[in-house]
């Protein structure tokens, strides 16, 4: 017990860690807030595909020398852009689209960093997070986004909640739904872009999803959902993270086991016979 | 005679590539109940959507006189497990104050219906939620899309009563989709009856004794026979 404690402390000595708690706090929360909103369209698959189109980007960024952080930013916003224009087009089911671009960008990736030697790891490290890819200059970034993200949710909170939870009520209200799904989606990018370095492409769409389905046990109201998933999200990363440390294992792994802990005890504990 | 509020002028809709309406010509007026009649894919629904703007048309014009409009859709797809509570849902969708949804709500008795959440609602409940919604609207067009489907008869019956008491207190046009011809004809001033064109329409009994109205609906209008029982 002793010795845990002891690499607890130890812990917090590291710039590195302080920095991926930062940034972590702040994506979890920021994710979970945007969550709400990808629970209430039920497009949890849509997060899948942009991370997949992201780590597409960083692939493709490793092999042509971009930087990758660039890359992978203007990876995602492609991937919505694509996304939408199949969406769109009314000719497919959503989910075999969404599918079939997650896969699509899976599979290129794969191939392409098959052609690259010693690139391999850097590849895992964002397909699973990894506490030390976060950079100083991560942490300002994170600053900026969760100015941005923040600023638009509260600012179109009201349509977009009008639109992601029924677009024929929200088109009679005289609501742009087209635009404003358009405009949720790349906050949702940007922010899968940053989370991908701390979470991983694989597992993201779990850190979205789950803090406000968990918070939808206890709410009384989307605004209570909202509030909730935003706790449950910050106190289950400082948990996963320091988890990861400790046990020297993925920090997105442990994130997401941790949240997934934090729903099943919340769902078990509350079943009504 | 006033000016219409609602317009189509030879108003024609294709979806994906389908004629849904073709040349559809009509005028709403203030204050009157209009009833749109047709069986399934005759365009109902589209003719009301074109009217909240949510379809443009692929030819002809609609002149529009109010930006008032409210709009009790057919069915609500939404996440039922997901906590809205109904005073969330009014506010939200209207942008008004809890004191005024409140009022509004007390109107057609659904204040009660306020704390609950929308997904725990009955048929005959999120109706009623729905015009509340469509109310707020303070609207001088009222569009009813097949508002009572999924409502048992007795329920049916109360939601046309509260219909002609609202037309009565706000003085609205109403325009009411409806699959159900005998009720349809007891509520409405006028008929539009809807094959993808307009077939005919005018007054109630006028219709019912169209040929091209009697050639749609004329098994709908024969007398139930039952099996004997004998």
């Amino acid at each position: 017990m002793i010795p845990m404690i002891d690499r607890i402390f130890e812990a917090f000595t590291f710039d590195f860690f302080l920095r991926a708690l930062f940034v972590g706090s702040v994506l979890s929360v920021l994710c979970a807030l945007l969550g709400n909103f990808v629970v209430l369209r039920r497009e949890a698959v849509v997060s899948h595909a942009i991370s997949h189109v992201g780590l597409l980007g960083i692939a493709l960024g490793i092999l042509l020398g971009i930087d990758v952080n660039i890359a992978l930013f203007f990876a995602v916003i492609a991937g919505v852009f694509i996304i939408l224009f199949f969406l769109r087009s009314q000719r497919f089911s959503q989910d075999s689209v969404l599918e079939f671009i997650a896969e699509m960008s899976l599979a290129g990736s794969i191939v392409v960093v098959s052609q690259m030697s010693g690139y391999r790891i850097d590849l895992m490290q964002f397909l699973f997070g990894d506490i030390l890819l976060i950079s100083e200059r991560d942490v300002w970034f994170t600053v900026v986004l969760g100015f941005f993200v923040l600023f638009g949710l509260i600012f179109f909170h009201r349509p977009l909640s009008q639109a992601l939870f029924n677009e024929e009520l929200a088109k009679s209200a005289g609501v742009r739904v087209s635009l404003l799904h358009t405009f949720f989606l790349l906050l949702l990018a940007v922010v899968i872009a940053v989370g991908m370095k701390i979470i991983g492409a694989l597992l993201l769409a779990a850190f979205l999803v789950i803090p406000p389905n968990t918070a939808k046990i206890f709410a009384r109201n989307f605004r209570g959902m909202m509030i909730g998933s935003a706790v449950i999200a910050f106190i289950g990363t400082n948990i996963g993270l320091l988890g990861a440390y400790i046990f020297d294992v993925p920090s997105g792994a442990m994130v997401v086991l941790v949240l997934g802990g934090m729903f099943l005890v919340s769902a078990v504990a509350t079943v009504r016979f | 005679m006033n000016e219409p509020l609602v317009e189509f002028r030879s108003v024609s809709i294709e979806r994906t590539g389908q004629n849904v309406l073709e040349h559809v010509s009509l005028e709403i007026f203030r204050n009157e109940i209009v009833t749109v009649i047709g069986l399934n894919g005759a365009g109902k629904t589209t003719l009301l959507k074109a009217m909240l703007g949510i379809y443009k048309p692929t030819r002809g014009k609609i002149i529009l006189r109010t930006k008032k409009i409210g709009y009790v859709p057919q069915k609500l797809q939404f996440d039922r497990t997901i906590p809205f509570s109904v005073l969330e849902l009014l506010r939200m969708y209207s942008g008004k104050g809890a004191d005024v949804v409140f009022q509004k709500s007390q109107e057609i008795q659904a204040e009660k219906l306020l704390e609950k959440k929308v997904g725990e609602l009955s048929g005959g409940e999120l109706q009623r939620v729905l015009l509340v919604n469509a109310l707020l609207a303070d609207p001088e067009l009222l569009l009813l899309d097949e508002a009572t489907s999924g409502i048992d008869v007795r329920g049916e019956q109360q939601f046309y009563t509260l219909i002609q008491q609202l037309h009565q207190t706000y003085r609205m046009a109403i325009v009411m989709v409806s699959h159900d011809i005998h009720t349809v004809f007891a509520q409405a001033s006028r008929v539009f009856c809807l094959n993808r064109t307009l077939c005919c329409h005018g007054a109630p009994q006028d219709v019912s004794q169209n040929p091209e109205f009697v050639k749609l609906f004329g098994s709908y209008l024969a007398p139930y026979k039952h099996d004997s029982h004998d």
